[in-house]
């Protein structure tokens, strides 16, 4: 075979660490770095995955990494049994060989995995890919969203004349400077005007911060549905993908890993009516002076409605002055009964495309049985 | 060449002028049993490969009625079916032969 041959890796979860790390400065050999060591240390204690379970399909030339496509077991719960799934999680090609193939040969070779394999969190130009191949649509998943950007009435006059500038070749320090202020000054507004609502969201309950999730945590999974369990969920906050230390971060990974703020709170609340308790876990994320709330897993008591999830969000967004909030769209109801809520938050969809390797797959024929859910795949950890 | 060779280098040549006719002059693939379609020196990106997938399939079905795939089998060696027209031709052959069989023991 020519020695510039492109060859196919594939790297299993026990030897995901050691690849890292042997691969860790391809970036500077014409290659690419195709895990890094926070996504391969928290793949190895992937409660979902067996060591000998793939985690990464590597495209090399020379050794030396050019094209990637990441994996991540998971369980899927069909009728109450559990099923082993593959996630996609990243998918990158460098850019001087993508009139190879590459990208496509690593898309090939996933599909030709004896397991059933499911993307979400797709980029926009692979759409075309998932469905020429024909992967099978689900879903989509519908989520809230709140973009300050939209609101911005004090920073988007000058966001506007600084891209007015950058057209002509100009940038100004001192612009981006007033262009953050008012920006915060917005946002201020934005969630001062929030307070009555967050109020009386709280009403009726007490919240207060802690460092475990309670014993009970998957008590209401779906029968059919991508596993929620404690398990799946302790991992992934105990194991997350990003970082607020420079020191841990893989800075030449293409998918960056290091944040200037990375928090994961979890609440826990109670009824002051019934004593009915519940949860949430909280994801709080800056980067490029941006703060991205996302509301993760939560659990409210057995009857009992989703106030409190968005008033534990709404209150820690204030807190950081989230310019994004992410939330279930089983916050709609909630967010419709209140005008303000109404209008800043927007319903989003995601797409859901699943391979499934064989014929009798007990995702056959029940993909609109499953229940997505904001948190499948990597979503929380990215 | 067998009948059943026959087929398969039908089926290849005919999804390549398919496949030209939505490239760009430059970018088409010579139809050479020795041309290069994926991998460090090949004609094709990966829209394209893709593209030429899916055409040998619904060809596959549409003028031999059978279902193939050529995406699934889990095969370490077979990304180097995508290499040129010749290996591609060779597994097609092989995937066209598989189905012809299946077929035949279904209807007995």
């Amino acid at each position: 075979m020519n020695e510039d041959s492109i060859k196919i890796e594939r790297v299993r979860v026990k030897e995901l660490c050691k690849f890292a790390e042997t691969h860790r400065d391809d970036h500077t050999r014409g290659g690419v770095v195709p895990i890094s060591r926070l996504r391969a240390s928290a793949q190895t204690h992937n409660p979902a995955a067996s060591e000998d379970d793939l985690a990464l399909l590597a495209a090399c030339r020379n050794g030396v990494c050019v094209g990637y496509l990441g994996l991540m077991a998971g369980w899927v719960r069909v009728k109450g049994e559990r099923k082993s799934m593959y996630w996609f999680t990243t998918w990158y090609v460098h850019p001087n060989i993508r009139q190879t193939a590459v990208g496509a040969l690593l898309m090939i070779t996933a599909m030709s995995l004896d397991r059933d394999v499911i993307a979400n969190g797709i980029a926009p130009q692979t759409l075309p890919i998932y469905r020429r191949l024909r992967f099978e649509a689900m879903g989509p998943l519908l989520f809230e969203r709140f973009n300050a950007k939209y609101f911005d009435l004090l920073g988007l006059p000058w966001l506007a004349f600084r891209k007015l500038l950058s057209r002509r070749g100009l940038h100004y320090k001192s612009l981006d400077f007033v262009f953050r202020c008012m920006r915060t000054t917005s946002l201020f507004t934005v969630y001062m005007l929030l307070d009555r609502t967050m109020r009386e969201l709280e009403t009726d309950y007490e919240f207060h911060s802690c460092t475990e999730l309670p014993e009970w945590v998957g008590r209401s999974q779906n029968e059919n549905g991508f596993e929620r369990s404690k398990r799946i969920v302790s991992w992934m906050l105990d194991r997350p993908w990003l970082t607020d230390n420079s020191d841990q971060a893989t800075p030449a990974y293409f998918f960056s890993d290091f944040c200037d703020l990375y928090q994961q709170p979890i609440v826990r609340f109670r009824s002051t009516k019934d004593g009915g308790s519940g949860w949430i876990a909280l994801r709080i994320a800056r980067r490029n002076c941006e703060t991205v709330l996302k509301v993760l897993d939560y659990e409210v008591p057995p009857n009992s409605d989703i106030r409190p999830i968005v008033a534990a969000a709404l209150r820690w967004a204030s807190r950081y002055r989230a310019d994004i909030i992410e939330i279930s769209h089983d916050a709609r109801l909630c967010l419709e009964q209140r005008f303000l809520l109404r209008r800043l938050f927007r319903t989003q969809m995601r797409p859901y495309f699943c391979h499934l390797a064989r014929k009798e797959s007990a995702l056959r024929g029940r993909l609109e049985e499953v229940h997505l859910n904001y948190c499948d795949g990597d979503t929380s950890f990215t | 060449m067998s009948a059943f060779e026959n087929d398969a280098a039908t089926l290849v040549q005919e999804a390549i002028v398919q496949l030209n006719t939505t490239l760009p002059e430059e970018g088409r693939i010579s139809t050479e049993d020795g041309a290069s379609l994926a991998g460090s020196n090949g004609a094709l990106d990966s829209l394209g490969l893709i593209d030429l997938i899916v055409l040998i399939e619904d060809l596959a079905q549409r003028k031999n009625e059978l279902a193939i795939s050529l995406v699934g089998a889990d095969d370490v060696a077979m990304l180097a079916h995508f290499s040129n027209i010749r290996s591609l031709t060779q597994y097609v052959e092989q995937l066209l032969a598989a189905a012809r069989w299946k077929s035949s023991t279904d209807h007995e």
